[in-house]
């Protein structure tokens, strides 16, 4: 029957082409056109008929040979600008938010202990230092996503295409591949998956699997905080030209990737026939930008405290046990009596505060202690300060007099404690010896760990890129999701205080130079695709292979480019600028150097 | 005096030139159904704005702009 109906078909086919000298699709297009034309006729109206549009005047710059790549360049140098730059200032003044509602978080949870915090306590910590070390990052998306969503609407993207395919097609990609490209975060901005999933579109075999085999190199969502955060402690000075760096840095190596694959991936179908609309410029609707920038903000959002969430616990686990051991413990234990002690004797016998603070109160004065500062600190005005004054005293009157050094003012009279004075004094030094210990114990129990084991282990070779144990750990957490490397490290250098992340790294890793930054943020960059994305891959490769060389040659890459910077710019004596530049240099040599290189499939005669 | 219309690749047109599209029968269906898509019809009349060497030609073709690359130009043949 089936083969039946394909002759009948075919028959009828013939049919018609002799009769009305076209083929059944043709006929079938025209009437289509025919008929919108009927419709646009009855309802747009031509004003300028013939005229050059306004559209076409634009073009003729925006496409033009030496013009347009340089209105490119600018583009993407501006929104830069705009989106990290300003947007970083922004965040100094929504990092307070964060850190009060961290120590909101914190003083709700089951309190510290002297030596060691309930487990709730640290876990929930934990992850909600995780999440706002990431979340401290939106103000910068808010900008991006919103100046991406103009240039979508106005209708850019087409263009930034076709100028694009000129040099794309050197590398064995498709003017196409851009969108893709974008996608996954050609402006610091993006998401590996859809990138990969938009490369449907292209019909040329061998360009759609070189880019979405680089699709993951480009700078997604994740890895800006990373950039961000390390940009801000070591290159302040440079911070645009840097992030530019970073932007475009991926974009370059990529390329370079891409026709290295090309040169070895030879899998080659027929070149699909390349045709794409300029649509006209259009003024961008205020609602429209607005709505697809919160579209992409919740996606963020959603993708933070869901897959984040998780890593973080998983982290957690993974960076507490097995723990310390008994022995450890003990010790520990001593040296806390030994310090419990010297606050005693500092106290002296005959103290009355000396009662006050015996036994379990010591540990309740710690909290108290602990929310007061914090009240104090989120009150903004004279008014509100009485009133947390009022509240803290009623609770405790003796706490309250060392909580304030023993000045304080009772319905507006000063009072002056001087007993409480020392005691306040005797208590700051215990407290320091007292932070002191709680840091050696996470050192400890970090270095224990099972991540920290690992880290540890393969130290003696990520050295040479510059990478220590402990951003070791945080390299391996990125794996599941790479916003997860910001968050760990927000738990790796733990404060008990709400100071912003760059002021933990900064002052706990002081070794650090700017060498070091920028060989974990170009690794961090090469970085194998994380787990949503890989399977992403699997799914529009349709082989397991290409994952897996997905995730393999992107950690070959960045090992080699990290020590390369690292060891290499410390041999020659480069400072970080010296070596973000002459990397850069290095890079568009080999890019353009690739760029020259025939394949032995490109056709000459596409060159007339 | 006497002109005989040349028709040629658009691939070899320069920028402001014009010409109308014909079809010499050698394109695959696939191709031809491709450019039909794009509105490219026997007889359209196509402007070459900016001329792809290299890299893709911007043309207008029935009042949309359009951006073809260099495999596709030289298919499409037009009489000047």
């Amino acid at each position: 029957m089936k083969e039946n109906f394909a002759d009948y078909i075919q028959q009828k086919r013939e049919e018609i082409k002799e009769k009305e000298g076209k083929g059944p699709e043709r006929i079938i297009s025209l009437q289509y056109y025919k008929k919108a034309i009927e419709i646009a006729s009855k309802c747009v109206k031509q004003t300028k008929k013939g005229q050059e549009t306004l559209t076409s005047k634009i073009d003729r710059v925006v496409l033009n040979k030496f013009l347009g790549p340089l209105v490119l360049l600018g583009i993407i140098y501006i929104l830069y600008n705009f989106s990290i730059v300003q947007g970083y200032k922004i965040t100094n003044y929504t990092w307070p938010i964060l850190a009060s509602f961290r120590n909101l978080v914190a003083s709700v949870l089951p309190s510290e202990g002297l030596l060691f915090d309930p487990l709730l306590r640290s876990m929930t910590l934990s992850v909600a230092d995780g999440i706002l070390a990431v979340l401290n990052y939106i103000p910068i998306f808010a900008i991006l996503f919103t100046l991406v969503a103009i240039l979508e609407d106005v209708g850019y993207i087409p263009r930034m295409t076709f100028i694009m395919d000129r040099v794309f097609r050197h590398y064995g990609l498709h003017g196409q591949s851009l969108f893709p490209l974008v996608l996954g975060g050609v402006f610091v901005g993006g998401c590996a998956i859809p990138g990969v999933m938009a490369t449907r579109g292209i019909k040329d075999e061998r360009a759609r699997l070189a880019t979405i085999l680089i699709v993951p190199l480009m700078n997604c969502l994740a890895k800006t905080p990373l950039y961000l955060l390390l940009i801000g402690i070591f290159f302040v000075q440079y911070q645009g030209f840097v992030m530019f760096f970073m932007a475009t840095i991926t974009l370059v190596i990529a390329l370079s990737v891409s026709k290295l694959l090309s040169l070895t991936v030879l899998k080659t179908k027929e070149q699909a026939p390349f045709v794409l609309e300029m649509p006209p410029y259009h003024l961008p609707t205020i609602s429209g930008i607005l709505r697809r920038c919160i579209e992409r903000l919740l996606l963020f959002f959603k993708k933070i405290i869901t897959v984040v969430a998780v890593v973080m616990i998983l982290v957690f686990v993974l960076t507490n046990f097995p723990g310390l051991n008994q022995e450890s413990k003990n010790d520990f234990q001593a040296q806390m009596e030994q310090v419990v002690s010297n606050f005693y004797n500092d106290l002296g016998e005959d103290s009355t505060y000396h009662e006050v603070l015996s036994g379990d109160s010591l540990e309740e004065f710690i909290n108290y202690n602990n929310n007061y500062t914090i009240a104090r600190r989120r009150a903004d005005s004279t008014q509100k300060e009485e009133a947390i004054d009022q509240r803290f005293r009623e609770k405790n009157e003796d706490f309250f007099k060392i909580a304030n050094r023993g000045v304080y003012r009772v319905d507006g009279e000063l009072q002056r404690d001087q007993e409480a004075m020392q005691t306040a004094r005797a208590f700051t030094q215990f407290d320091r010896n007292r932070r002191g210990i709680r840091a050696d114990i996470n050192d400890q129990t970090l270095i224990n760990s099972v991540l920290g084991f690992v880290g540890r282990k393969i130290e003696p070779i990520t050295k040479y890129a510059g990478f220590n144990w402990r951003v070791n750990i945080a390299l391996i957490s990125s794996f599941a999701a790479k916003e997860s490397s910001v968050a760990t490290l927000g738990s790796i250098y733990k404060s008990d205080e709400g100071d912003s992340l760059e002021d933990r790294v900064a002052e706990q890793e002081k070794g650090w130079t700017p060498l070091h930054a920028l060989a974990i943020m170009l690794f961090m960059a090469m970085y194998p695709p994380c787990i949503p994305t890989l399977l992403a891959v699997r799914l529009e490769t349709g082989s397991t292979k290409w994952m897996l060389f997905a995730i393999f040659y992107p950690i070959i890459l960045g090992t080699l480019i990290a020590v390369l910077v690292f060891s290499g710019g410390n041999l020659l004596g480069l400072t970080g600028l010296q070596a973000v530049v002459w990397f850069y240099i290095l890079a568009i040599i080999v890019m353009i150097i690739m760029g020259f290189v025939k394949n032995k499939d490109d056709e000459i005669e596409n060159y007339l | 005096m006497f002109e005989q219309p040349e028709i040629i690749p658009l691939a070899k047109l320069r920028a402001g030139e014009k010409g109308q599209i014909v079809f010499t029968g050698n394109h695959g269906a696939g191709f031809l159904q491709h450019l039909y898509d794009m509105g490219i019809n026997e007889g359209s009349e196509i402007e070459v704005i900016t001329s792809g060497r290299p890299g893709p030609f911007l043309v207008r073709v029935a009042n949309t702009s359009l951006a073809i690359g260099h495999g596709i130009a030289r298919k499409i043949m037009v009489e000047q």
